[in-house]
């Protein structure tokens, strides 16, 4: 997704002081930014014309010859200037999309970073070499989260569908404690400011403990001696490690 | 319910004397503390809330006088409620002031968040760590020296109810300096607070802690920037937020909270110890039960029940019986009856002692039937709120609120509306959003009876049977489901988060609930009964002048036709547009004089109950949310009360009810 600085990161490097590997793959990353690109701009809703990728795609002078060899390869199709996924364009893209939105949920959660810009390179750069398993398994370390910082859905991997038969994956949302068990939060995982502010207050944060007390009614738990009722939605928004 | 303590404050009056704030999260003891240094009884209760206005007192020590403020609870000043806003507005408005940190020592990680809010703030302040005997049985042991030295402030251990440490913290007073606990920021967000801060205007605290307001996106200070800032400083500094949030993926405020966290989490290492023990003890088992799945519900059950006993069989019975025959059937009737019978001008006579007469009716009303009544009730309702039964409530309504568009946080003032319609709708700033504040308010004043009128309702009810108060109970909940229902569905917005503090359970402290009923019924003596008395003799000159006799007759089409009650009843009715509480006494002399069967009782307590809300609790709603909305609530409830009393009437009487 780093179409808007494209053309300055690929081509001319300034943004990227590291050198590329050897056999680093130009054209290949121009195809998969535009893959995602469509892909973003389908999750937005309407029509996606040639017209359309070319302007928002404007830093890649070629981006005509770019679809054609995406068409000769069977990624996408056009209808009289409207663009389409074939089913293979449709799996390629979601890998990239997954991974570039796993990267992000695992800077800013995980790793703590904080700076937008960093965040954004650093998950361009690793979506383009994260192998499928590796991605996988950033996945299920986080849990499976369902979206990115931003709120966008990231399309689940073949270990999400075996998170229902795995019996204890490593991160769970807070609701999924049992009465009893104890959580290291990890991250919290909502773009509601509010609902931030408020488990921030409560000294709900990434780091912190936290027990399970009662699951009916409602949801009670214990932040240090501080028993807190609250929504089950906001406790799926909280992913916990759990700790004995 | 203390009205008079809780007078705004003048923002600007920096008068001379010294003053001193107490602040903290809720529910940590800050209004026990208030009452121990001034001597002003406000009330105390074990729910986070109690506080959602400013009082303010006077104490003296160390040869000087003292001004002393007691605040709304905050978990934050940046606000996200109003009585949050409340506290935040003080602090911001005040110049030179001491602040007193209460802190509840067995949670003072998240009280240190505020103390690095007030910190930044600037002003000197004593941290104050409450509630030590709770944290000693919790196996927590602060090195209050320590946490001193690294805070740069006195810190105090107390135990608020024992009045333990307070003399130490008088002490401490002259020695509060301003806090030196601050959390480091991101480096991008400290150049945009220094460059917010040297955009602002003077205010009475440290600009930097206002640009972390702002930077935090404190939606609540915009309206005070907008008036204080000069133009375009404004804009200038809508641009530095958006510039600085946009380099961020996270919220500002989120990301400074985490800075902040780091930091206090680093110091309790230092100073805090945690020992691991066993703390199983009766009143926390009593606590789980309350709130638990199962046993919630019976346990509701029984303190209605309970409650039922003591004030409609007990205090309605028994007491009133005693009061009402005994002392004014045998011995002030008659006595005034006879000294009256001197008076040489008939109307004068009647005035007194007659049908409407001051006496008879005024006074025998307020004293011999309400007061007995409602000295009982506010007795249990003050045992239940000191044990921290109220707040387990909303664990059990939460999902039944949220149908209606709010959350469990609501269930605090509509249970608190049992005492006092009145209070409650200010207790309704707890509530985070607008839509919510403004349904509580419409469901207080349509379906909650307050102390006053719920006794004598439990009186009348409690001489009629256990099924009919059954009855009662289910019709008020069932309408107040439908009612909120559908306003639900009209009164825009959305309902807020639901996180609430559920406070530990408590054995309820004698001496706090004596003072409190001591308290309430001063109050009410000082409100309630002059309006009975007014309304006696409004009642005696509309007799007089044959006015009550063509509403009686106005009404009969509603009253007699279609609610089927006795002609009568119109009378009570008239009298519950003063106070409702002042219908329902009518209707039980009309009770005990054998004039309602069953189903009638029934239907006029709902009436009653549904009716128009009081006079003072107009004016709050007037206060809160403007005149319209108060006119229109009003218009509404009263044919909505009248349909479900009708409903009721059919309902009943197709099911044969006979008590
Ligand atoms: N065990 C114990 N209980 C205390 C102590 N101090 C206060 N309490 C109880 O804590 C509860 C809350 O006290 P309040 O003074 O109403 O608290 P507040 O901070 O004014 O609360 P809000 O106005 O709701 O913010 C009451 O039930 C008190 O009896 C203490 O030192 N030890
Ligand atoms: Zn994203
Ligand atoms: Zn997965």
């Amino acid at each position: 997704m780093a179409w808007r600085n494209r053309g300055r990161r690929w081509r001319g490097g300034r943004l990227v002081s590291k050198p590329k590997p050897s056999n680093f793959d130009y054209r290949q990353t121009d195809v998969d930014e535009l893959l995602e690109l469509i892909y973003t701009l389908m999750e937005s809703g309407g029509e996606i014309t040639v017209e359309k990728l070319k302007m928002k795609n404007e830093q890649v002078p070629d981006t005509d010859e770019l679809l054609a060899e995406m068409v000769a390869a069977g990624l996408i199709s056009t209808n009289k200037n409207v663009v389409s996924f074939t089913e293979q364009g449709r799996v390629e893209a979601e890998k990239l999309i997954r991974a570039h939105r796993l990267a992000e949920r695992l800077l800013t959660d995980v790793l703590l970073v904080e700076e937008e810009r960093d965040i954004e390179n650093q998950a361009c750069e690793m979506e383009h070499i994260l192998k499928p398993e590796i991605v996988d398994n950033i996945c299920t370390i986080l849990g499976h989260p369902r979206t990115c910082p931003h709120g966008h859905e990231i399309p689940p991997g073949a270990c999400c569908m075996d998170r229902k038969r795995t019996a204890a994956p490593a991160v769970l949302t807070l609701d999924e404690l049992r009465s009893g068990e104890s959580g290291r939060i990890l991250y919290i995982e909502t773009t509601d400011h509010a609902r931030l502010d408020k488990l921030t207050t409560f000294g709900i944060l990434p780091g912190t403990i936290v027990r399970m007390h009662q699951r009916q009614p409602s949801l009670v738990v214990l932040v240090g001696e501080t028993q807190l009722a609250l929504d089950r939605e906001i406790a799926q928004n909280i992913h916990v490690v759990k700790t004995e | 319910m203390h009205h008079d303590s809780h007078d705004k404050i003048i923002l600007k009056d920096v008068a001379a004397v010294p003053t001193i704030a107490l602040v903290g999260n809720p529910n940590v003891g800050k209004s026990v503390i208030f009452s121990l240094l001034t001597g002003n009884y406000v009330t105390v209760s074990n729910y986070p809330g109690t506080t959602v206005e400013i009082a303010k007192g006077t104490s003296s020590f160390d040869g000087g006088a003292y001004r002393i403020i007691d605040t709304p609870g905050a978990n934050s000043l940046t606000p996200r409620s109003e009585d949050e806003k409340v506290t935040r507005d003080l602090l911001l408005s005040q110049n030179s002031m001491t602040v007193v940190q209460v802190a509840d020592s067995k949670n003072l990680r998240r009280s240190l968040i505020l103390t690095s809010q007030l910190a930044e703030m600037g002003m000197p302040m004593v941290l104050v760590l409450n509630m030590a005997d709770e944290a000693k049985s919790a196996g927590i042991s602060i090195d209050a020296k320590k946490l001193a030295e690294r805070l740069g402030v006195p810190v105090v251990e107390t135990v608020a109810t024992e009045k333990r440490g307070i003399n130490k913290l008088i002490a401490s007073i002259a020695l509060a300096r301003s806090c030196s606990f601050k959390a480091s920021n991101h480096p991008y967000i400290r150049s945009s607070l220094e460059k917010i801060t040297d955009i602002l205007p003077a205010v009475p605290v440290a600009k930097q802690s206002v640009a972390a307001m702002i930077l935090a996106s404190d939606e609540s200070l915009h309206e005070w920037l907008r008036t204080t800032c000069a133009d375009g400083q404004f804009d200038t500094i809508e641009a530095i937020v958006k510039e600085t949030q946009s380099h961020f993926r996270e919220p500002l405020g989120y990301l400074m909270g985490r800075r902040r966290l780091d930091e206090i989490d680093s110091l309790l290492h230092d100073v805090m110890t945690t020992e691991q023990i066993d703390r199983s003890s009766w009143m926390s088992v009593a606590g789980n039960l309350s709130q638990h799945p199962v046993f919630g519900i019976p346990i509701l059950c029984l303190v209605l029940y309970l409650i039922y006993l003591f004030v409609g069989k007990f205090a309605a019975g028994t007491c009133v019986n005693f009061i009402e025959e005994s002392i004014f059937g045998h011995y002030i009737n008659p006595a005034v009856v006879w000294l009256v019978s001197y008076l040489p001008i008939p109307l004068l006579r009647d005035l007194l002692v007659g049908k409407f007469g001051l006496i008879t009716m005024g006074l025998t009303y307020s004293i011999a039937i309400v007061l007995p009544i409602v000295g009982f009730f506010f007795l249990a309702f003050g045992i239940l709120e000191d044990t921290g039964y109220l707040p387990r409530l909303t664990i059990m309504a939460n999902k039944g609120f949220k149908v209606l568009g709010m959350n469990g946080k609501a269930v605090l003032p509509i249970v608190l509306g049992l005492g006092c319609v009145t209070m409650a709708t200010l207790t309704t700033r707890i509530l985070d959003t607008k839509k919510e504040r403004i349904m509580a308010t419409f469901l207080l004043a349509l379906s909650i009876p307050c102390s006053a009128q719920l006794g004598v309702i439990l009186g009348i009810l409690g001489k009629l049977s256990l099924s009919a108060f059954v009855i009662f109970v289910l019709v008020i909940l069932s309408q107040l489901l439908v009612v909120g229902f559908l306003a639900g569905k009209l009164v825009p917005g959305r309902a807020s988060d639901f996180i609430i503090e559920i406070p530990p359970f408590r054995l309820p402290q004698l001496s706090n609930v004596i003072l409190k009923t001591i308290s309430r019924i001063e109050w009410f003596l000082k409100e309630a009964v002059p309006i009975f008395l007014l309304g006696t003799f409004v009642l005696f000159v509309a007799d007089k002048t044959g006015v009550l006799d063509a509403l009686v007759a106005a009404a009969k089409p509603v009253v007699v036709t279609l609610l089927m009650l006795p002609q009568e009843t119109a009378v009570a009715f008239v009298m519950g547009f003063l106070r409702r509480d002042y219908g329902a006494a009518g209707l039980y002399r009309l009770y005990e004089d054998g004039l309602l069967n069953p189903i009638q009782v029934i239907v006029s307590l709902v009436i009653v109950t549904l009716f128009v809300p009081c006079i003072a609790n107009f004016f709050v709603i007037i206060k809160e949310h403007g005149l319209k909305k108060a006119l229109a609530m009003t218009v509404v409830i009263f044919p909505l009360a009248v349909c479900i009393g009708a409903i009721v009437n059919i309902i009943l009487r197709m099911l044969h009810y006979s008590g």
